[in-house]
């Protein structure tokens, strides 16, 4: 290296100006080692938002925080489990299975701001809101082909618009961020109203709405689509009650032809049909033994302990969920059991449990789960439509009628034949019309993370959830949002806590 | 000093021989004191790293460390011989890391370890350098490529007087270590032990008829049926702790020296085997050492000094000190909960891989409810394979030069290679998915730490009373690591392991690569008046690619007053030394990772429509505006000889005020992102120290003694952004326990105050969602809003010791001696997270002996349901402790068999070490640390692999 020449010389030399030419050698090759870092096994944003295959991967980001990955060396994201474990606990669908003390808190409405399930989703929702603020910063300054520039962005105010909805319904007015965090200076940032927050959502399911396709073939299938956007509108428009435009986004995705209801509802939930045509938008899970984060996690928290498999029992469903339908009903048997036959023959029961998510054909060992999770079913717009209809038009239309009875049909229907149960609905009033599609959203939607929204958007939790587990005391003008995260607060002191924590 | 007077060299070779081949018959650190004060002939300067300091100079708290005992590495003699220095350790696997503080914890978020300046060499000591992570268990200590058999004087400084020559890596002290030298007449040195060890201490814990009735118990106490008709019949069960701990494990050390040379060049070489059978079956440790010091005197106007060793370390780990979810744990846990109604083997003499439920005749019944299976202990160690092994070679060449009387030129250049393998192989049977098959992984590092640095010194007498002494350098330094490694599962056939990765199905590779380098300027003027003041001036500017390549200065100043040549005191017969001193400076801290000011981005999978698709987006935000941390030094001290130096006492007092520490602050989730490092956080040490020294008699019988004394206190004055709290990694699925919170100490522990048992009909405050159940912990609800959460959390505790205390004691009788070192940490606690094991109350896991049959009313009622895993004051015991570290015997036979032979010693001994613990700990032992040196997390016990006490006999040649 440098000093072994200077040894030599030091040895032979006796000038001392020489040594000094010398030592001012070693300064300058000293201060000519670059003190700049090159951190060469690290991606910095100076080498990336550059092509279009780099705006694919940015928005690609966004879907992998939905499911599987988050950032931040965290996996599991906002629909892994935390969001419809929270849905089921704090309806009359579900309870507790085990003395977990977040599970139990939900269940019993004694939940509070350290609610971790609830913190989780929170944090996983602002996460994946930030990928996408990135997705939509960078992209349009990316050099690429305007179609796919166009839909990428689509997808990305698709994602942001999913997750503000998810948020503004759980936690009412959140801060709105719109823009990627760049610096540490924005910390102690305020709520929006709930208008502002819905203001946006609405803007963002339009955006995607007006850029997106309506299908995708190959390794596209399962981006967000026009139709997954409308249907959301359909859904905003409904928490909103504005029931007229319900109406009108419902008519659009019916009229798509795109979606249909399959046959037979056990047929739904195959993994083989994962990506079926009833699927508006969904989340995708896949087998992976090695990465636990590609797999859906319902039957590692669903199925019963008593199974010995990789099962735990953690949520289960109330009696009151498991006793609201006709035993004929197909949606009842695919739903939930309470016995299992092993193929030794052995049998073993249980009290009811969640069943529909698990291929034991697929995937015997319900270790892992390969399950996308549905985040809108065409079964959804129908209900909807039916739903909207009756407000609208002060009485349910015969539109309305043929709505719900395709669902009730389906719900006959064993896999070869109509069973003799869920006769088509005739003649009911508003009310009554209003109460069965209810009922009938219940049956057809346990565990797919609905319960909770549409028991406050119908302004019966405290009623249905009290008869459901009589042990519960409910206080509607609390429960009907959840806490802002302590965590949350505790570093940014400006976040209000909602009413009642 | 370029050629060393012949006559000093001899007296100081045999000094440096008697007191390092086999020091415990040495007093050695009587000299240390003698040499601070001036008495002794025999060495007239302190080596230490830039600068050799002849007494009678400015100098600040320094303290020299003596290696009294057989240790692993050299940071364990750290343990009880310096004042104010506290040494926490670890792990007990064989080798294993320390924390060492010297005058308490100075950073949140980067590292606290000192700098180590080896023969001039600083190195600061990342095991992460040395090790690619992937073998079990926790990392292996780098420090362990010195024997501290080849090293001849330590000295730790403390304070900006010496440490502010190293400017932004002064903050947490400097030890400056200084291997043996050669000398001009030949010597040859054997030195040998071998001993034996066992655990330091073990759980008290049921047997089957206990843990049987116990789970009885527990479910007839939640409304459920008792598993068993007869617990008493269920016998003594499987001890599993004593199935996973070796019997008598032997250590053993050797080490040859050679010392000779003529006039121009002298040499030291050394060699040497150190090998340790783990307590724990399956880990073991063997390292070889050679070392090699060649000083040689060129010509009359040049000097030469190499210094070289070569280390190779093998060694054999076993997952301990895991922190994930109960279940996941390591060998300890792993036994502290297994069943032992489980036999140790089945029928057909396997194991059986998991905790179960198991009925009369042992037969597993279901799975339990936890959270993941607990596999078997004894599987952990003994069939899983994880080896270490890492070569380093550390060179350090200096040629000095007189360009001028007085004026030295000195150039230098060191280059620190090393070379990690890291392998595990976990067999399928271990895995409670059996699809998933074995594991196998393989990691490699090399790292390089190299410097060049160029020194020039100059000492004139500027008039009869003045002495000026200025000294300047310039170095360039840095690291550089690179890394590769691999993961590969689903081994159908595991015949060939990790030694063929290809076998597996499934197969990962990471690899990765990191460098920082650090330009410097440096320099000391020291001005000596009349004998009596010194006055000293230190500056060191340091640039560093970690942050910014921008330069930072660090001045400090300090003055020494030698009171005892003051006319009014010379003469006294009582004082025969004071010297008092001060200084004011700062100093700095830099040891955070690279390219930590870079916001990166990172990549991610997750399926869309059943095939993973990658993504990509930022994942942790940069901060390129972070500095290094800064800390304002100010001290006092003195230090006053009695009666010719018989007694000697030292007293210092410091305050240390970091003011822009750096701290991974908690974000908004709002931001997207977890924590950010920024500067901003404030932290207070002060703190007093006391080292006595007494040479209480003297004469054919002697007894000398030394007390170390250190009282710190710290205290987070500041956190950055307005943040009041930061907290620490979760364990155990428990988080926020651990907490950065104004006004407190770092290493505070977070969490609920217990408040008695449960009785039947209680209505005191419970948690959300839960009823009482009776005998149930219950906890205070200190905001009165009648519930228990998060906001009745409060500071329960700290790890951090105010006290650390050492005390050794020498007898001597003609060539007979006696020596013992106590050595504690007082006022500190302890997290005691097994108790989560050992006291869980629903009988999913096994229990302490004292939990299973009632005898301590504070326990909670067993019950099955009953499975809330709470961080609270029942974990959080004092762990303060007082510790026989080392007893030795030693005799001499030199004198009496072998008369008129060249041997100089021949000298047999015997030592314990660890023998004797008093402390009201529960656990085994509270000298534990599992999140290692890592600052936020300090003082928590789970899983930790045992420490050992053990004893030695051994053999010292000297010819």
């Amino acid at each position: 290296m440098v000093h072994r020449s200077h040894i030599v010389y030091f040895s032979s030399l006796r000038s001392k100006a020489t040594c000094l030419l010398l030592l001012m050698a070693f300064i300058d090759l000293s201060c000519s080692k670059a003190l700049e870092e090159e951190p060469k096994s690290l991606l910095t944003e100076k080498a990336f938002y550059i092509t279009a295959s780099d705006a694919v991967l940015a928005v690609n980001a966004a879907y992998d925080h939905l499911g599987g990955g988050t950032s931040n060396s965290d996996f599991g994201g906002v629909y892994f489990n935390n969001y419809w474990v929270v849905q089921a606990l704090t309806s009359d669908n579900g309870k507790a299975g085990h003395q977990e003390a977040n599970t139990v808190q939900l269940s019993e409405f004694r939940h509070d701001a350290s609610n971790q399930f609830v913190q989780d989703v929170w944090e996983d929702a602002y996460k994946t809101i930030n990928v996408a603020n990135i997705a939509i910063a960078k992209i349009p300054d990316i050099d690429m082909e305007e179609g796919l520039q166009s839909r990428l962005m689509g997808e990305a105010f698709f994602i942001r618009g999913l997750m503000y909805f998810e948020l503004v319904r759980m936690f009412g007015g959140v801060p709105l961020l719109l823009n990627p965090t760049e610096d540490l200076g924005i910390l102690s940032i305020e709520r929006n109203t709930s208008d502002e927050v819905y203001q946006l959502i609405i803007a963002d399911f339009k955006e995607a709405e007006s850029r997106l396709p309506q299908k995708y073939t190959g390794a596209d299938l399962g981006r967000a689509t026009t139709g997954a956007a409308s249907a959301y509108l359909a859904k905003v428009y409904l928490t909103q009650k504005d029931y007229q435009s319900v109406l009108g986004q419902c008519a659009r995705v019916m009229e798509m032809g795109v979606f249909r209801l399959l046959d037979d509802y056990a047929d739904v939930f195959k993994v083989a049909n994962n990506f079926n045509d009833e699927v508006v938008f969904a989340t995708g899970f896949t087998f992976n033994n090695d990465a636990i984060w590609e797999t859906s996690q319902f039957n590692v928290r669903a199925l019963p302990l008593a199974l010995n498999r990789n099962s735990n029992s953690w949520e289960i469903p109330t009696l009151d969920a498991y006793n609201s339908y006709n035993e004929l009903d197909r949606r009842w048997e695919v739903t939930f059991s309470t016995s299992f036959l092993e193929s030794d023959g052995t049998v073993l029961t249980f009290e009811p449990h969640i069943f529909k998510y698990w291929d034991p054909e697929a995937e015997p060992s319900a270790s892992s789960g390969g399950n996308d999770f549905f985040n809108m079913r065409y079964a959804d717009v129908l209900l909807m439509y039916a739903e909207a209809s009756n407000e609208v038009n002060g009485g349910a239309t015969a539109e309305a009628f043929e709505a719900v009875n395709r669902i009730r049909r389906r719900a006959r229907y064993d896999g070869t034949m109509e069973r003799n149960v869920l006769p088509d609905l005739t003649g009911l009033d508003q009310s009554a019309f209003r109460q069965a599609v209810w009922l009938e959203r219940r049956r057809e939607f346990v565990w797919e993370g609905h319960r909770w929204f549409d028991l406050v958007r119908q302004g019966n939790l405290k009623e249905r959830v009290e008869i459901a587990k009589p042990e519960v005391n409910v206080d509607e003008s609390k429960h009907v949002l959840f806490a802002i995260p302590q965590r949350e607060r505790d570093i940014n002191p400006n976040l209000n806590q909602n009413p009642g924590y | 000093m370029l050629v060393r007077h012949s006559k000093y060299l001899t007296v100081a070779t045999i000094f440096i021989l008697v007191a390092v081949v086999y020091p415990r018959v040495v007093y050695g650190q009587q000299e240390t004191m003698d040499t601070l004060l001036g008495k002794a002939e025999y060495i007239n300067s302190l080596q230490l790293g830039y600068l050799e300091v002849p007494t009678g100079h400015n100098r600040g708290a320094i303290s020299k460390i003596e290696v009294k005992d057989v240790v692993t590495t050299f940071d364990e003699a750290l343990k009880g011989n310096a004042a104010g220095v506290s040494v926490i350790q670890s792990s007990g696997q064989p080798s294993g890391t320390h924390m060492i503080q010297v005058r308490g914890i100075h950073t949140m978020a980067g590292g606290n370890e000192p700098l180590y300046v080896v023969d001039g060499f600083p190195i600061y000591n990342n095991n992460d350098l040395a090790s690619s992570g992937f073998s079990f268990g926790p990392t292996l200590n780098a420090l362990t490529f010195l024997n501290p058999g080849d090293i001849e004087s330590m000295y730790v400084l403390k304070d900006v007087g010496e440490a502010s020559l190293y400017g932004g890596r002064a903050t947490n002290g400097v030890v400056i270590i200084n291997t043996k030298e050669g000398s001009s007449s030949d010597r040859i040195t054997l030195s040998s032990a071998i001993g034996v060890q066992q655990p330091i201490g073990r759980f008290d814990l049921a047997s089957a008829s206990q843990y049987g009735a116990f789970m009885n118990t527990a479910r007839t106490n939640a409304g459920l049926s008792p598993l068993y008709n007869s617990p008493g019949a269920l016998g003594e069960g499987t001890d599993w702790q004593d199935q996973i701990y070796r019997d008598q494990p032997l250590s053993q050390d050797y080490r040859v020296s050679f010392n000779g040379g003529g006039e121009a060049v002298h040499f030291m070489l050394s060699g040497s085997y150190s090998g340790r059978q783990g307590l724990i079956k399956g880990s073991d440790f063997d390292r070889y050492v050679l070392h090699a010091n060649v000083r040689a005197c060129v010509n009359e106007r040049t000097e030469l000094v190499n210094s070289l060793n070569f280390a190779r370390v093998d060694a054999h780990t076993v997952p301990t000190d895991v922190s994930g979810d109960l279940g996941t744990g390591g060998v300890i846990s792993s036994a502290l909960s297994f069943s032992p109604l489980i036999r140790n083997r089945n029928e057909l003499g396997r194991l059986i891989p998991f905790h179960f439920q198991v009925d009369d005749q042992g037969g597993a019944t279901s799975r339990l409810q936890s959270d993941l299976p607990i596999p078997n202990p004894l599987g952990l160690a003994q069939n899983t394979d994880s080896r270490y092994s890492t070569s380093r070679i550390t060179d350090f060449l200096s040629l000095k030069y007189r360009l001028a009387k007085n004026l030295n030129l000195s150039a230098s250049t060191g280059l620190d290679a090393i070379f990690n393998e890291e392998t595990t192989f976990l067999p399928g049977a271990l895995q409670y998915n059996v699809n998933l098959g074995g594991v196998g992984t393989a990691g490699k590092i090399q790292s390089y730490n190299w410097i060049s640095q160029l020194l020039v010194d100059y000492s004139k007498k500027i008039s009869d009373v003045h002495i000026l002494d200025v000294f300047a350098g310039m170095s360039t330094e840095g690291v550089s690591r690179e890394f590769l490694g691999g993961t590969s599962t689903g081994f159908e056939s595991e015949a060939l392991r990790f030694y063929s990765l290809a076998v597996g199905k499934n197969r990962n590779v990471v690899s990765d690569n990191a460098k920082w380098n650090m330009n410097s300027f440096f320099g000391r003027v020291n001005l000596t008046m009349y004998e009596k003041y010194s006055l000293a001036f230190t500056g060191r500017s340091d640039a560093s690619s970690r942050f910014g390549g921008n330069y930072e200065f660090f001045p400090a100043g300090s003055f020494t007053w030698f009171a005892s040549k003051e006319s009014f005191i010379k003469n006294s017969e009582l004082i025969s030394d004071l010297t008092l001193r001060m200084g004011y400076g700062i100093s700095g801290n830099m040891e955070i990772p690279p390219y930590t000011a870079f916001t990166v981005l990172n990549e991610l999978t997750a399926p869309l429509h059943g095939v993973a698709v990658s993504g990509i987006t930022l994942d942790k935000i940069g901060n390129p505006s972070q500095e290094m941390e800064r800390t304002r030094q100010l001290h006092f001290g003195v230090d006053v000889g009695f009666l010719d130096a018989r007694l000697g006492v030292s007293l210092d007092m410091y305050s240390n005020q970091t003011q822009n520490a750096l701290v991974n602050t908690s974000l908004p989730g709002t931001s997207g992102f977890q924590t950010a490092l920024v500067n901003g956080g404030g932290i207070k040490n002060a703190g007093v120290e006391m080292t006595l020294t007494s040479r209480n008699i003297e004469g054919v019988f002697g007894w000398t003694t030394q007390l170390a004394f250190g009282y710190n206190q710290n205290e987070i004055t500041d956190l950055p952004l307005g943040a009041t709290v930061v907290y620490g990694p979760a364990i155990m699925g428990i988080d926020n326990w651990s907490i950065f919170s104004i006004g407190e100490s770092i290493g505070s522990f977070y969490g609920l105050t217990s408040d008695g048992l449960a009785i039947a009909g209680d209505q005191s405050p419970s948690f959300a969602g839960q009823t009482l159940r009776v005998g149930e912990q219950k906890y205070k609800d200190l905001n009165d809003d009648g519930i228990i959460n998060a906001a009745d959390k409060t500071i329960i505790g700290t790890s951090m010791p105010d006290v650390n205390i050492g005390l050794y004691n020498s007898f001597s009788y003609g060539a007979l001696r006696l020596s013992f070192l106590f050595q504690g940490l007082l006022g500190r606690d302890v997290a005691n997270l097994n108790k989560l094991i050992y006291n869980d109350p629903t009988g999913q896991v096994n229990v302490s002996s004292s939990f299973s049959s009632a005898s301590d009313p504070n326990l909670p009622a067993p019950n099955a349901e009953n499975d809330r895993k709470v961080f609270s004051d029942v974990l959080v015991e004092d762990g303060s402790f007082v510790r026989l570290q080392n007893i030795s015997l030693a005799y001499d036979f030199s004198n009496h068999l072998f008369k008129n032979s060249p041997l100089e010693k021949f000298e047999v001994f015997v030592s314990g070490q660890n023998l004797l613990t008093f402390s009201g700990y529960d656990g085994p032992d509270p000298d534990v640390s599992h999140f290692g040196q890592q600052v936020i997390g300090q003082g928590v016990d789970f899983d930790s692999y045992p420490k050992s006490k053990s004893v030695l006999v051994g053999l010292n040649v000297h010819f």
